[in-house]
């Protein structure tokens, strides 16, 4: 009777565990499809927009992303079993603001001032580190999360951006495609070995 | 605690929302005894059941509510602080 309670027990102690693996690694995995669909995407477009030297292309490739995004959130669902879950109280809303609020900026900026290609590098930082405060950081105080990939992604992007400026026109936009890929797959990497540690913690 | 779900309990806790046929599959359960543990767990709820359609048709869809999500997490605490007062009693 007692060693069956305590299967019981190790059993549920388990489950506590691979509940905060799946959101973690989903983090993880979410970071290294979106990071490499992405790139891979932006790439060809910029490689297209360069070719023929028409906004159209950008202006398309831009349009392209809303259906991309779905993809991405389609194939996370299909790789990790674990997504569909509780969410935070207006989580949606939250990813809304997250990303609202820098490109609101931008856009205000490019009003004012001339913003150079590579400005989406800047934005995306800053919704990156938004994403963190407003979900990340609740996740993991209510114990569903052990990594911060966001936060690891948000930093090295804000700090590399004012370099930028000093590279000449369309170096600065592939090298902001270089350094987005590689932030991602590290945080990506770092999320999913932070789940991992789960078991031997 | 009824050990059938315990286990329905343990496997919408870990994966979230899954549909009844999943959790019959997964579990080894027919689906008959799947629906009436479901229906159970709804009433005293533990559960919610949401109709859905998908591309292999019409679902239901169960998930654990946050009072599912509490109760879980304060049987497996509970669950081990009696083995560990047995243990201490014992030696």
């Amino acid at each position: 009777m007692e060693s069956n309670i305590e299967e019981i027990a190790n059993l549920g102690e388990f489950a506590k565990k691979l509940r905060v693996y799946f959101r973690t690694a989903s983090m993880g995995i979410s970071f290294l499809i979106f990071g490499g669909i992405f790139g891979g995407y932006w790439l060809v477009i910029f490689s297209i927009g360069s070719l023929y030297n028409s906004p159209w292309i950008f202006i398309g490739g831009t349009l392209g992303v809303i259906p991309l995004a779905f993809l991405c959130a389609f194939l996370v669902a299909k790789t990790v079993p674990g997504i569909r879950r509780e969410r935070l109280p207006n989580e949606g809303a939250r990813w809304i603001v997250s990303f609202i609020i820098p490109i609101a900026a931008a856009i205000s900026i490019s009003f004012l001032y001339s913003v150079p290609l590579f400005i989406w590098y800047g934005v995306l930082g800053a919704s990156f580190l938004l994403v963190h405060l407003l979900i990340e950081r609740p996740l993991i105080s209510a114990g569903l999360l052990k990594a911060k990939p966001f936060l690891l992604a948000s930093i090295p992007i804000l700090l590399t951006f004012p370099a930028l400026f000093l590279l000449p026109p369309y170096i600065d936009s592939m090298t902001a495609l270089g350094l987005c890929l590689l932030f991602y797959s590290l945080s990506g990497v770092y999320a999913l070995a932070r789940a991992s540690k789960l078991f031997s913690e | 605690m009824n050990p059938k779900r315990f286990m329905i309990a343990t496997l919408l806790y870990i994966f979230g929302s899954k549909s009844v046929g999943e959790i019959a599959k997964a579990l080894n359960l027919t689906l008959g005894d799947v629906d009436s543990h479901l229906r159970r767990m709804k009433k005293e709820g533990y559960v919610e059941l949401r109709r859905t359609l998908t591309l292999k048709g019409p679902r239901v869809l169960a998930k654990l509510t946050a009072k599912g999500v509490e109760e879980y997490e304060r049987l497996v605490d509970d669950l081990k602080n009696f083995v560990l007062k047995v243990r201490t009693e014992k030696s």
